[in-house]
């Protein structure tokens, strides 16, 4: 049937019933209008065909006589409009609730979406602190709450261990950060066995809920716990944007619990590490440096800032027979414990050597011999310089590390450029080879690790970078460290740092 | 219950005398007149199923005042086969809707509260209720 056939036969079947209705205005006539309608949305009828046939035939209808008044046919002809197109109706309301339900489903898939994007970005935190300033961030944008915030057990009010992330205008929540309040949270989320709203909850123990404003049905908790099931933390969110918390946002917790769980349990692991391997190594670098002949010492080690990159960086300064001084420095390459133990080794040998003195090559000779015993999984870069005051000159053997700078007393630098060489344990029976330099009075040598000029990716540019920060007169050696150390690197350097600046006395100075 | 008010349905006649009780009902609680030809509209809904596929049932249709609210409840019964997949009969793509929208997710979209219960060879049991006042 064709569109017109289909009009045509509704309005033939609709002339039939209105008519019927308007003569005799009874339920059986509402019955056949509702069939009406039925049948017009089954055929696909539009409301405005629909619309123009009743028109049409109430401009028929009043136009004809009959025994009922004007008003009393528009009046039964609402009813009777009313009643067919209470099927639109039906189809109106499934259509909106089918919008609603795409709504909901594409709400869900884009939460979805950012819950992964947040594991993601969680796993790959650096620090706790990071971890949880990203936790409490995502979490309030994902779930739409006003304040978010979360803590790992035991984390003291204002440390690094609690976070949160809040609406500029929302203060309502800022208790839970600071004590008692921020203990007696922890007490709550240790008692509860996955998320919580409070309203639910009946907690026996001190509420962290007490004279505070806020309604425990505006408040969602969850603890985070590890794999095997102890309480590592809690998160806490508070004041729903946009009316209260569901289902899904509770499992939306759950995910976001167990993702920073299982990435604080490891975090918890390595910053343990890390400690050990951050203070094994400060032990292991000397506490004081020698009263030297002709030359003022500075050095400083900067662990790195993320606790990440905890190496085996080095150095020593020794006082040598003849007047003479010996300066190291090395970086054993790897991470952790282990390559701080390697460095521990390093320099012991070192100091040995350095003792029986022999020459710098000879020095770095056996301890690269030394090196390729110890460990296969390591391997160093190292400089040794001794500086003869008598002679005014330095030897200064490299093993696969970056050259020292030399400053000359009118601030004019050059590195000290050597042939090419091979880390320590790397290249069997390497032959290494040193470079004699002649230092006047007032000059300078930084040496480095390659932390400092390796910021930003290119050792060139580092290198330039360097040279432009020393290259200036200076008569202070610790000034002088403080400088480059200042200029060079940036404030949360993620790679440690060792440095040594040797200043060279007249010998008016000495 | 003294005051409700059962309909015995087996034909076209019958499911207009359901509508016309459900409707006097409505308009006596104070419902408007829109909301009144919904009430009537979701009983012929419901209730032309029985009439077709089952043959006959009952309608029974009470008054509902809980705390100075009104309301109407409707409850349509039979003792046919039943409903094998309630899910199904629920979703818009069923046959007895005839078209998207309509059959029994339609009906349950102009009341406030849709219930329904049936089990193999016991027959089907829908429950409606929609309160004054509301849309």
């Amino acid at each position: 049937m064709t569109v017109t056939e289909t009009i045509g036969r509704f309005r033939n079947s609709y002339s039939e019933a209105f008519e019927a209705y308007l003569s005799h205005p009874s339920e059986g006539a509402l019955h056949a209008a509702y069939e009406l309608g039925r049948q017009a949305v089954a055929d696909d009828l539009s409301i405005l065909d629909l619309t123009e046939v009743h028109h049409t035939m109430l401009a028929a209808a009043t136009a004809r006589p009959r025994a009922t008044t004007t008003a009393g046919v528009m009046a039964a002809a609402s009813d009777f409009l009313l009643q067919v197109l209470s099927a639109y109706e039906m189809v109106q309301r499934g259509f909106r609730e089918a919008q609603e339900e795409l709504r909901s489903e594409r709400e869900h898939a884009d939460q979805l979406r950012r819950l992964a994007d947040s594991s993601v970005a969680i796993s790959s935190s650096l620090s706790i602190r990071d971890m949880l300033n990203t936790l409490t961030d995502h979490a309030r944008e994902i779930v739409g709450v006003e304040c978010c915030v979360a803590g790992i057990a035991g984390a003291e009010a204002g440390g690094p261990n609690v976070a949160m992330s809040r609406t500029r205008a929302f203060a309502g929540c800022d208790h839970f950060a600071t004590d008692p309040r921020l203990s007696e949270m922890q007490a709550l989320a240790a008692g509860l066995d996955g998320p919580a709203r409070m309203d639910r909850a009946t907690p026996e123990e001190a509420s962290p809920f007490n004279d505070s404003a806020l309604d425990p049905a505006d408040v969602l908790i969850a603890p985070l716990r590890s794999r095997g099931h102890d309480y590592v933390g809690f998160i806490v969110l508070v004041g729903k944007m946009e009316g209260r918390f569901t289902d899904k946002d509770e499992s939306i917790a759950i995910q976001l619990a167990q993702t920073v769980s299982a990435a604080i349990d490891n975090a918890l692991l390595y910053e343990r590490e890390r400690r050990i391997a951050e203070a094994l190594q400060r032990g292991l670098l000397p506490t004081d440096i020698p009263i030297l002949r002709g030359v003022a010492v500075a050095a400083r080690y900067l662990p790195g800032a993320s606790g990440l990159n905890v190496g085996g960086d080095w150095y020593d300064v020794v006082s040598l027979p003849d007047n003479r001084t010996g300066v190291a420095m090395g970086d054993v390459v790897g991470r952790g414990v282990k390559a701080a133990t390697v460095m521990g080794q390093l320099r012991t040998a070192f100091r040995a050597y350095a003792h029986d003195g022999s020459w710098p090559e000879s020095v770095v000779g056996r301890l690269d011999r030394l090196m390729s015993t110890l460990d296969r999984d390591h391997f160093s870069t190292m400089v040794y310089l001794v500086w003869d005051p008598t002679e005014r000159v330095a030897h200064t053997v490299l093993a696969g590390h970056p050259p020292p700078l030399l400053i000359d007393r009118a601030g004019r630098s050059r590195f000290l450029d050597n042939d090419p060489s091979v880390p320590l344990g790397t290249v069997a029976d390497f032959s290494y080879g040193s470079v004699r330099t002649s230092v006047d009075v007032g000059s300078t040598l930084v040496l480095y690790t390659d932390g400092l000029v390796e910021q930003e990716g290119d050792l060139e540019q580092g290198l330039a970078r360097l040279q432009k920060a020393a290259s200036y007169p200076s008569d202070d050696a610790n000034q002088l460290c403080d400088r480059i150390l200042k200029s060079m690197l940036p404030p949360d350097s993620e790679d440690d740092v060792a440095v040594v600046v040797l200043r060279f006395l007249g010998e008016t100075e000495l | 219950m003294s005051d409700e008010i059962k309909v015995f349905i087996a034909s076209d006649e019958d499911v207009v005398t359901a509508r016309q009780e459900g409707r006097s009902l409505a308009e006596s609680l104070g419902f408007s007149k829109v909301d009144a030809t919904l009430v009537a509209t979701a009983i012929s809904e419901v209730a032309r199923n029985v009439v077709q596929y089952v043959g006959e049932g009952e309608v029974v249709i009470t008054p509902l005042t809980p705390g100075g609210r009104r309301g109407i409840c409707i409850v349509i019964r039979d003792s046919g086969p039943g409903i094998p997949s309630i899910d199904l009969a629920m979703k818009d793509e069923h046959p007895s809707g005839g078209r998207a929208g309509l059959g029994l997710p339609g009906a349950r979209r102009l009341m406030n509260e849709f219930e329904i219960e049936s089990h193999e060879g016991h027959g089907t049991t829908v429950t409606m209720v929609k309160w004054q006042g509301s849309e």
